[in-house]
């Protein structure tokens, strides 16, 4: 099994984040984003010096929890520092941006890193539909067609036009080529059937995030399952889980530091009022909006949502069962791993980061 | 109007002669659809030939070039745009290699190939001569198409031109493309499973001016799939032709 370093390059500050999102832009001092951006670069290297296999990057706006809004800059950077490890951008949010835009950004990469780039593919969270003012109501149709037009941009030797449904565009010429031929391995990260389809369908990896492993097996089982009538079958490196981790040298250490979250300003996520929230989840699955009801009750600005607990917690011996289970029952081949838990300081990670690399990792790679 | 082998007939509709601009198209898919006629009816003067029918004796393209050739002199078209469907696109680019003083720009959509020898060749499946072999081979979500199944008898008669024109010892005509110097479109479906995936990029490189589309979500049937979509872009460059690729709807909000 591999492990994967989350770059989330988290604001140093964070833990004092109110819980609505987004979170205002005054709460950013400059210098000190600055310093917290040579910080997580600095926890990329030790990551890769440690053994990660992968340093990733995702695409959130609008916080500083995950600070990447624009994840190829980011990845760009640290594959400067971080010439071992494949850099996998997990990924860009399709439904938000230009697809050609980011094949051109995902072309470029795979150049920088001579070829080391995983590419992938995600809807996004309800909130960042309104980062670009997406219509929640089309993002899973945008993702789709994104995909197929970012792959073809990716692998068309001739300039082409494209008559889609949400995309039009009369000439696509990307350069340069990918160094990965036909393109740089693919993941699509997601917990719908329609998408976790086109991957098999496609033959392109996939990725779940932040969920217990019955309800990841439940999505891989299916994949698998799909790709066998595909006619193929994934490498483990095609089956990569997200999670959260929290990792003390012992059970105990970290049990205490987990029960010390609620008093020490865990920040509870990215939530949203519930008007929105429900609006959004709405318009997402296609329901009609009443919007008589949805304003009621909601004057009060209560929050929904928020980030997802933790996936993985305790000392080494618990935390390498933990990530075993995901393989052995879900046939997770690459554990992506967030460290950047709110009330941690850069100092504390890069502890975690080395106490990962001695301990857990050298026996995950057995699995 | 007669081939060596073949009678073709054709329909002339839209805007009166000497009044718009000249449309000669072979829509040959195994679907009876008038549906790019209709839409360039309101604005050109449209002369749409019908395929070969059940039981003709089957003709080479290259003759039903010729023929389709006839159809033009005779409905008085001095210069056209010449748009060919499926296997219709077979006889048109030949047509526009024979015919280059009057061709003004040449649109193919699922141009069926030059050959089997050819780089541009086809992917043959075993047999699409029922509506359902049919549908399931040419539409994008095959699931679906019980209610999109084209009539019987045009099919066969494809289908057999179809086994003719790409079955074994058919000349190649890869040599034709390049002296298609008018501006030029072809258009492929995305989810094309005949089609070769290499195809498209040779016609762009083969042909010398030519520009090639995609249409998202569409089969070799683009426009069964996608009419709406093939439509708009068919019309997009018959009105503008090679300048197509010049955006011009406006994205202002609030003036």
């Amino acid at each position: 099994m591999k492990a994967s370093y989350l770059g989330a390059m988290g604001y140093a500050l964070r833990r004092g984040f109110p819980a609505a999102w987004p979170t205002p832009p005054v709460y950013n001092d400059p210098p000190l984003s600055a310093q917290s951006y040579q910080d997580g670069i600095a926890e990329c290297q030790l990551a890769e010096d440690v053994g990660f296999d992968w340093i990733s990057f995702s695409e959130h706006h609008y916080s500083g929890r995950i600070a990447t809004g624009t994840p190829s800059v980011m990845a760009a950077a640290v594959a400067e520092r971080c010439k071992k490890a494949r850099i996998a951008l997990l990924g860009h949010l399709l439904p938000l941006n230009n697809p050609v835009r980011v094949a051109e950004e995902l072309a470029l990469l795979d150049n920088l890193t001579n070829g080391r780039l995983v590419m992938g593919f995600l809807r996004g969270t309800p909130n960042e539909d309104q980062t670009y003012n997406v219509n929640p109501a089309e993002g899973r149709g945008r993702m789709l067609e994104s995909m197929d037009l970012i792959l073809r941009a990716l692998t068309e030797p001739q300039p082409f036009g494209w008559q889609g449904r949400y995309y039009q565009f009369r000439t696509v010429a990307v350069w340069p080529r990918p160094v990965q031929q036909p393109f740089p391995p693919a993941i699509v990260a997601t917990r719908s059937d329609d998408a976790v389809h086109y991957a098999a369908a496609h033959r392109l990896g996939l990725g779940v995030s932040f969920l217990p492993p019955d309800d990841v097996a439940a999505i891989t089982g299916k994949y698998l399952r799909w790709c066998a009538e595909a006619g193929w079958t994934p490498r483990p490196d095609e089956m990569v889980f997200r999670g959260s981790i929290y990792l003390a040298e012992t059970d105990g250490q970290a049990r205490e530091w987990f029960h010390r979250q609620a008093n020490q300003g865990r920040a509870p996520g990215m939530g949203l009022r519930s008007s929105v929230a429900q609006v959004i989840e709405a318009q997402r699955t296609g329901r009609a909006v009443d919007y008589g009801d949805v304003f009621a009750g909601s004057a009060a600005g209560d929050i929904v949502g928020g980030a997802p607990g933790l996936t993985f917690v305790g000392g080494p011996d618990s935390v390498t069962e933990q990530i075993r289970a995901y393989h052995d029952r879900c046939g997770v081949g690459v554990i992506d791993l967030f460290f950047q838990q709110p009330s941690l300081s850069h100092r504390d990670i890069m502890a975690e980061i080395e106490l990962f690399g001695r301990e857990v990792l050298p026996r995950i790679r057995e699995f | 109007m007669n081939t060596p082998q073949n009678s073709l007939s054709y329909i002339a509709s839209g805007v009166e002669s000497g009044r718009g601009d000249a449309i000669l198209l072979l829509d040959w898919t195994p679907w009876e659809t008038t549906l790019l006629a209709d839409a360039l009816a309101s604005q050109y003067r449209v002369i749409s030939v019908e395929p070969p029918g059940a039981g003709d004796p089957v003709a080479s393209a290259l003759d039903l070039a010729d023929a389709v050739g006839d159809i033009a002199a005779a409905a008085g078209l001095d210069s056209y745009t010449l748009i060919g469907v499926s296997l219709g696109a077979d006889v048109a680019f030949r047509l526009a290699s024979l015919y280059s003083d009057a061709v003004d720009a040449l649109i193919l959509v699922s141009p069926a190939g030059v050959g089997t020898d050819s780089a541009i060749g086809m992917v043959l499946p075993p047999r699409w001569d029922t509506p359902e072999l049919a549908a399931q081979a040419m539409l994008a979500h095959p699931e679906n198409a019980s209610h999109r199944l084209p009539p019987a008898g045009r099919t066969t008669a494809l289908a057999g031109l179809w086994q003719e024109w790409y079955g074994a010892d058919r000349d190649n005509a890869e040599g034709l493309l390049s002296r298609l110097e008018c501006p030029t479109l072809a258009v492929f479906g995305q989810e094309d499973r005949l089609t070769p995936r290499e195809a498209a990029g040779l016609w762009r490189e083969l042909v010398p001016n030519c520009n090639i589309c995609f249409v998202y979500d569409a089969g070799y049937a683009i426009g069964v799939d996608r009419p709406d979509a093939l439509v708009s872009l068919v019309s997009d460059f018959v009105r503008r032709r090679e300048t197509f690729i010049v955006e011009n709807r406006s994205r202002l909000i609030n003036p």
